[in-house]
């Protein structure tokens, strides 16, 4: 491939993820509670879409949040992530900590927090959510429903 | 008896998350600077063994025809010397006509690359070591705005210094030591 294939390819790929970044982030963020751990995962997601491309531009927030959570979840005790600016860390965990929905999400287990947030946030149907992350459709519908009642009942005593 | 309806707004919730600076969401591309920063490793190591090796091959070099024992204990002896804990250089300045020797702690690979670093040497030592919070920054090395600083924080001692051009998030710091003056 030429020089200019690459740079263009790379120029296209980069203007769909930079669209899809912040709410990706965030996806990926409420589920591993980590700023500088979801800021390099997601980065890696970036990197591996530009090394091997999704087949389809369609559900892409899907496919980066789905690369970037098992990469959150799998790689972070074998390389130290980049690291954010501490003003930026602790405005992010000062969020964190004051949003009623992450603190209930603290409640849940990871692949818990990944299967809400994926349907909730992101807009993932079930089937998609199942098709992503390898699991039955009838697994994610279960966990959804667990995890909100989980979340209810703490939040009905907050 | 009523049941309570508890409305949890997820999706209203998460998105009200910030998200870092635009400048971070894709890393600087790497194979560049890491040939550069492999450079600079090469480089940095080279000064150190050749710091290392000059008193080693001193006594040598004074004493060709000595036999056997008297060039295998003084190396034993130097190694030694270099091992044990060096003091902390406060100021390691070099007289006019010689230059600092370091031995300098680089990130392993990939290493540091340009435009992922802090906008100052300060800064780029907070990074490094955020509990800091007793220390010292001089500038031993120059007095341009792109002049390596020396940090003093309790027993340790650190350099920061620019990666790339001066313009951008280039600055990085490392733990360093002061190992002597050379002549270049």
């Amino acid at each position: 491939m030429s020089l200019e294939k690459v740079s263009q390819r790379r120029a296209s790929w980069e203007s769909l993820y930079r669209q899809a970044f912040p709410d990706v982030y965030r996806a990926v963020l409420a589920v591993v509670r980590d700023p500088d751990i979801a800021l390099d995962a997601v980065q890696d997601a970036f990197e591996i879409g530009l090394r091997k491309p999704p087949t389809t531009d369609a559900n892409l927030n899907g496919w980066l949040f789905r690369v970037a959570v098992r990469r959150a979840l799998r790689v972070r005790l074998r390389k130290p992530p980049q690291q954010l600016p501490r003003s930026d860390v602790s405005e992010i965990d000062d969020a964190l900590a004051r949003i009623e929905t992450t603190r209930l999400l603290d409640l849940l287990s990871p692949r818990q927090r990944a299967i809400v947030v994926a349907h909730y946030f992101l807009g993932l149907r079930q089937e998609e959510i199942a098709t992503l992350l390898g699991v039955a459709r009838g697994t994610v519908g279960a966990t959804i429903s667990q995890a909100l009642a989980r979340m209810r009942e703490v939040s009905s005593h907050v | 008896m009523s049941k309570q309806h508890v409305s949890i707004d997820i999706a209203g919730d998460l998105r009200t998350l910030p998200v870092p600076p635009e400048e971070l969401w894709v890393r600087a591309p790497r194979p560049a600077t890491s040939l550069l920063a492999q450079l600079v490793i090469a480089a940095a190591a080279l000064i150190a063994v050749a710091v290392l090796a000059l008193p080693l091959l001193a006594p040598v070099s004074e004493q060709p025809s000595t036999p056997g024992p008297v060039t295998t204990t003084p190396p034993s002896a130097s190694i030694a010397a270099t091992a044990s804990p060096s003091p902390v250089v406060t100021s390691p300045g070099c007289p006019l006509g010689q230059m600092p020797s370091l031995d300098i702690t680089f990130r392993p690979p990939p290493g540091s690359a340009p435009g992922t670093g802090a906008a100052s040497a300060e800064a780029a030592f907070r990074r490094l070591r955020p509990n800091a919070s007793d220390f010292t920054l001089t500038y031993p090395f120059g007095s341009g705005p792109a002049a390596p600083a020396w940090i003093v924080a309790g027993n340790e001692t650190f350099i920061a210094q620019i990666l790339g051009t001066p313009d951008g998030n280039n600055w990085f710091a490392f733990p360093a030591r002061f190992l002597g003056c050379r002549t270049p």
